[in-house]
């Protein structure tokens, strides 16, 4: 969305008039392409003739199919508002414009598209009218930009999509103007967060939660609003987008939603049939996985098993339906007032919830509890474990917010998905609606039953209209949008996770203080605990661990108190944990679980996916309480929203709803950036784990049987870095004229397999299929490599091909390797290249550049007497301290910045006791330890025999790796008369031991340039 | 206008400081007018064209003739429009940056355009012609033609020094962008062969996560 307020009426009328004409254009267009698409059958050729080309590498950028004329067209139309039904059938027509090109699945859906048809139809009929206002109203969060987050999906996820972009859209509005709203808002929420989890409590509390969250959104409305009226654009997507905003509002389900609505109107009767008719129609499959999602959050339990049995009753879901809207209503109208009925409604969810639990999870409530109960201990005090006393306690008001918000986000997740197809629905079934909405949505009913997705997507959309109906008045339906709001803001501000930021910062203050004060002791067992404890804990990424420590560093704040019992936000986030999805011990885990669990069966598989969906979304509470400098700080940083979607990219290949739900909640927070981060980090974790042990094969490139045969043949290939992903891709095509590999059995079953060197270990191989009996294989595979440019321009390319043996070796039948650092990144065309002999491995090649390990700053100091001791003779050793203070220039490896700390031994001494290491420095190759280590037991004359070996790891949680280190001694290749070969110091090195030995207890120090060596026995690991 | 009787829709945009003719260019390239009133631009608007365009085979023999329909994108320069203008940088297949040959400080601004245009295009290294406009204005020049070769080069793009006032040098500039995009197109199309999905999903698919295990089980090679 872009902020267009300064064009004057007459520019605006001149743009649209532009905008107009290009949609003719494009409308044109798209008639021309779909005559394409049925005459011309070559694929390639009409991917040329269509623009598909355009789109398809378009989409590799900007992940969105959004025209940036469909973008100023939303950013203008609110202007128009009193036009808005004229202009929206005017409009609405233009929506194929997205269709540019013929591939309708990349393209716009289908249901958009009779989303769009259906309003020109309905132009005269007020209601319509009213839904389109409605809509356009509603908007204004669901934004249209997708710019950042956009997600490239196929049409069924376009639900998700629009909320997506709403939720991105929302984030932009709050990036144009982010001080005072946000802040305050969050303000309030930081006294609401304090709530670790979702406890159940009296719903009494609610009110005070709800009043707080009405108050905090408040201020927001304003931008909203006007971003809202902005987005008024009567695109289908943004329509559709503003479905799943209702029914936010609408509390927490869908279906509590359209109950009040109907409420209101008297129409409940009408409505319940509807709803009815939505539960009979779980069968459908396409719906499927959304509907049962979203029955499953929905706080009817029975919902859930009609689910599972089409044949429903619609009676009872009515009566369910109906309380919940009873309750329900009432809040939109006048959240502020509505204290009573918040708070029943809340109950009710919790009620519901809690059944929900009970029936599918019966464990996981008891979970839940269990962490509320421990979430509070951890973190803030405050927290009540007797709910009953403290039910005024706003914290439990929040955990139960939070649950709703839970709910409320499931809903119109699913709403969305569904909205879409309701409307094209609707289309169909129902051409003669045009006296008034409600006698339309009675008469498709009937339709609907036979369109069983229909009857759902129209359930969902009554919501909507009732809440039109209802809130005649602007300010109500402003006030509902504050409540949507609301529920919405989070999103952008979860994004920040608070709790990681602080987690880093707290991490960072741990180190400073380190920094500030090497730590000296007598002990070297004491110092390396020290070091390592609270370090390896942090590397782990398991934030239980860490959490003591942050407590102690910082306990100042009650509010990052009240962050810390979150840990499940900062799991989520943390890749590493979900990769090694912890034991049930954390509490972060816990929670994930106990999530993910009211999931039906069917959705096991993405299970993991949709929960983590929902983790984001409970996590956002907690969230809340975050601290608005910190949100501030965060809100620096609106480039990260530009990061690659990972999770949405996953998502979409899964194409799956539940997997694409949880993409939208991720596109939620526009500086979703961090979360988004981190799960991406999860996936190349997870890889990253998966391909150390890989590093084994990678032996075969330097000691393959290469000679054995002639090396002949060409590869195709072509490489492309997508910078927005951060990805390297190899396109391999196709080789030719390969080399046989088997001659008795004249054949060859080639695959290609390549590397990034030097740092195969870690990033590890990338192979395409085997080919069977072929010399000329075509693969058309893409081979991915996360990598960061900058890393990646100090690479080769070692593409290889071989035959694949089963059961001997495999045989090498040529490579190419390609030098990243010549490479223009901006061909990204096939090309052919001979395959070559492998005359040096290219280990040997790539040694060059390792060969700059580095160099690290060093003191060092010999007290001959302990300064505890006093009473000491002349003849009591010494200690020699090692003061670890920073390395610059590590070699990156495996690819990315690795994580460095160090070890040191002094030998000869190489058992456990000698060992110290600093702590693990994240992600830089210039880390300052700062880090003193102190070896005692020293007689003078011992240092001439001793050896202190200093070496830097790159941290890794399966295998640490060696990056270099130093040998400080006196490099006389004996010690104590033994011949040792780690007595082979270097002249630097030397110096700087000598320096020491004669500086009287003074510090000596030096920048030494890091080497290779065989570190010592047992230093190893 | 936009009967859908042609065989490509290409998607041209010009952009540049404000004054530089861009709107003249325009209209000098499909009316094959010039009107020397200035009139800024709103915002944006966009004119049409339908050329024939006959692609040089391999062995250059020119294959039959392609009807292509060329949308031509018309931007405001001025600074107030920008935000509007970018969004639609995204859209456009094609670039004709422009200059005004009497404007050093137009012509230093090209970069500034540049750099816009790899943010927002629709990919990284768009295909973009540089115009120098005005060069009928030659007592008046301020940029020197072998500056403007050396920008041009730096970017290797094309670069024309164009009059929209007679004509010169506009078409030729449309044309050699119209090449570009044109065998740009056939660069990509060649990868049709890349399977489904795999170009679109342009992350981290399903397959790739799982492959890592693969490779555990079975990395010999």
């Amino acid at each position: 969305m872009i902020d267009l307020s300064f064009l004057t009426e007459e520019e605006q009328e001149t743009i649209l008039g532009v905008l107009h004409r290009d949609s003719q254009l494009k409308k044109a267009e798209e008639r021309r392409v779909k005559s394409l698409q049925r005459s011309v059958k070559d694929r390639g050729l009409l991917k040329y003739l269509s623009g598909e080309w355009f789109y398809e590498t378009k989409s590799l950028r900007h992940q969105d199919r959004i025209h940036g004329c469909d973008i100023i067209r939303a950013s203008i139309r609110p202007k128009h508002r009193p036009h808005t039904l004229l202009e929206l059938s005017q409009m609405l027509p233009e929506r194929p414009s997205f269709v540019a090109s013929g591939n309708q699945e990349v393209y716009i859906p289908p249901e958009l598209c009779g989303l769009i048809q259906e309003d020109p139809k309905n132009r005269s009929n007020l209601c319509s009218y009213i839904i389109l206002t409605l809509v356009s109203k509603q908007q204004r969060k669901n934004p249209f930009n997708c710019e950042a987050l956009a997600p490239n999906k196929p049409p069924e996820v376009t639900g998700d999509t629009a909320k997506c972009l709403s939720s991105a859209e929302f984030s932009l509005s709050h990036a144009t103007k982010p001080n005072p709203e946000p802040l305050e808002s969050i303000a309030e929420e930081a006294t609401n967060t304090s709530t670790p989890f979702p406890m159940y409590r009296r719903t009494s509390l609610f009110h005070s939660s709800q009043d707080g969250a009405s108050q905090a959104h408040y201020p927001t409305p304003r931008g909203i609003l006007k971003v809202m009226s902005d987005q008024g654009s009567t695109d289908s997507l943004v329509s559709t987008c503003a479905v799943p905003q209702s029914s936010p509002d609408r509390g927490s389900a869908a279906e509590d939603a359209a109950p009040t609505g109907r409420d209101a109107l008297g129409k409940q009767v009408r409505f319940g049939p509807a709803v009815g008719h939505a539960n009979s129609v779980p069968l459908d499959n396409q719906i499927n996985p959304a509907w049962v999602y979203e029955e499953v959050k929905s706080p009817v339990p029975k919902e859930v098993r009609s689910l599972q049995h089409t044949a429903l009753q619609n009676t009872a879901f009515k009566d369910s339906d109906v309380s919940l809207l009873d309750t329900g209503s009432d809040p939109q109208q006048e959240p502020t007032e509505s204290k009573e009925d918040v708070a029943q409604k809340l109950s009710n969810l919790k009620a519901f919830w809690e059944r929900e639990n009970n029936e599918s999870l019966a464990g996981s409530v008891k979970d839940f509890q269990e962490n509320s109960a421990s979430g509070p201990e951890l973190c803030s005090p405050l927290l009540p474990e007797d709910q009953s006393s403290h039910q005024e306690d706003k914290p439990t008001t929040i955990t139960d917010l939070k649950c709703f918000w839970e709910k409320e986000y499931s809903g119109p997740k699913i709403i969305v998905a569904k909205v879409k197809e309701t409307s094209s629905g609707a289309d169909h079934s129902s051409p003669d609606k045009s006296e008034d909405l409600i006698s339309k949505v009675y008469p498709s009913q009937p339709d609907l039953n036979e369109e069983a997705e229909n009857a759902n997507i129209i359930s969902n959309t009554k919501p909507m209209i009732g809440k039109g109906f209802v809130t005649k008045s602007l300010g109500k339906s402003q006030l509902s949008k504050l409540s949507h709001e609301s529920e919405f803001s989070p999103p952008p501000e979860r994004p920040l996770s608070p709790i990681m930021s602080q987690s880093s910062r707290s991490r960072d203050s741990s180190d400073d203080e380190l920094r500030r004060s090497p730590s000296k002791t007598c002990h070297p067992k004491v110092l390396v605990r020290e070091s390592s404890l609270p370090r390896g804990s942090a590397v782990e990424g398991s934030p239980l661990k860490t959490f003591p420590i942050d407590i102690a560093l910082e306990p100042k704040d009650d509010k990052e108190e009240g962050e810390r019992p979150t840990p499940s936000p900062r799991q989520r986030t943390d890749p590493s944990h979900e990769a090694k999805a912890t034991g049930s011990t954390s509490i972060p885990s816990e929670g994930f679980i106990s999530l993910s669990l009211p999931l039906p069966p069917e959705d096991s598989e993405k299970e993991t996916l949709s929960g983590s969906s929902k983790m984001f979304g409970s996590s956002t509470p907690l969230v809340r309480s975050f601290i608005p400098d910190d949100y501030h700080h965060y809100l620096g940083s609106p480039e990260k929203a530009h990061l690659p979607p990972f999770e949405e990219e996953k998502s979409t290949v899964d194409s799956d709803m539940n997997l694409s739900s949880s993409v939208s909640m991720d596109g939620d927070g526009p500086f979703g950036t961090k979360p988004r981060r981190r799960t991406a980090s999860v996936v190349s974790n997870l890889s990253l784990a998966s391909m150390s042990s890989v590093s084994g094969s990678v032996t075969s490139i330097s000691h393959g049987n290469l000679g054995d045969i002639e090396v002949q043949g060409t590869m195709q290939f072509a490489l492309n870095y997508v910078q927005k992903l951060g990805e390297l891709q190899i396109f391999v095509v196709q080789c030719r004229d390969l080399a046989l590999a088997e001659p008795k059995k004249s054949r060859s079953d080639p695959y290609v397999k390549c590397y990034l060197v030097p740092d195969k270990t870690k990033l590890g191989k990338r192979k395409t299929t085997v080919k069977k009996r072929t010399l000329n294989p075509s693969y058309n595979e893409i081979l991915r490599f996360k990598i960061l440019m900058e890393v990646l321009k100090m690479q080769k390319l070692n593409i290889s091909v071989w035959h694949n043996d089963t059961f001997g070796r495999n045989s090498f039948l040529g490579e190419i390797s390609l030098d990243f650092f010549e490479w223009d990144f901006g061909n990204t065309q096939i090309n052919d290249y001979t395959l070559k002999p492998r005359f040096s491995s290219p280990l040997a090649v790539c040694s060059k550049p390792t060969n700059k390990r580095g160099q690290m700053r060093v003191a060092l100091r010999y007290l001959p007497q302990p300064s505890h001791s006093k009473n000491t003779s002349k003849m009591e050793p010494g200690e020699v301290q090692i003061w670890v203070k920073d390395c610059k220039d590590l070699p990156p490896a495996r690819g990315v910045i690795i994580d460095p700390f160090v070890k040191c031994t002094v030998l000869p001494d190489t058992s456990k006791k000698s060992r110290q290491k600093t702590r693990v420095v994240k992600r830089t190759a210039n880390p300052m330890f700062n880090h003193t280590m102190v070896y005692d037991g020293f007689r003078p004359e011992d240092l001439r025999e001793a050896c202190a070996e200093i070496t830097v790891w790159d941290h890794d949680r399966l295998n640490n790796h060696y990056i270099g280190g130093l040998r400080l001694g006196l490099g006389t290749g004996k010690s104590y008369g033994a011949e040792v070969d780690w007595m082979d110091s270097s002249e630097p090195e030397t110096n700087l031991w000598e320096k020491m030995m004669g500086s009287d207890g003074e510090w000596v120090e030096d920048i030494l340039p890091l080497r290779t060596f065989v570190v010592a026995k047992s230093m190893a690991k | 206008m936009s009967d859908g009787d042609y065989d490509y829709l290409i998607k041209f945009l010009a952009l540049g400081d404000s004054g530089v003719g861009k709107t003249s260019f325009l209209y000098q390239y499909t009316d094959g007018n010039f009107n020397s009133k200035f009139i800024t631009t709103v915002g944006i608007d966009f004119r049409e064209k339908r050329v024939l365009y006959q692609s040089k085979g391999p062995d250059g023999a020119t294959g039959k003739g392609q009807k292509i329909h060329i949308q031509l994108w018309d931007t405001a320069g001025q600074e107030r429009f920008r935000s509007l203008t970018t969004a639609f940088f995204r859209d456009a297949m094609g670039f004709l940056l422009l200059f005004d040959l009497t404007n050093e400080q137009s012509f230093l601004n090209v970069r500034n355009w540049m750099s816009q245009l790899q943010v927002h295009a629709y990919c990284e290294n768009p295909d973009i012609v540089l115009c120098g406009n005005k060069c009928d204005l030659s007592e008046q020049r301020a940029v020197k033609q072998e500056e403007a070769m050396d920008l041009a080069d730096k970017y290797g793009i094309p670069y024309f020094e164009t009059s929209a006032a007679n004509g010169q040098n506009v078409c030729g500039a449309v044309d050699v962008l119209l090449d570009l995009i044109m065998k740009r197109m056939e660069r990509c199309v060649d990868r049709s062969w890349i399977p489904e999905g795999t170009v679109r999903a342009n992350g981290t698919s399903t397959a790739e996560l799982a492959e890592p295990s693969e490779e555990n089980s079975k990395c010999a090679c």
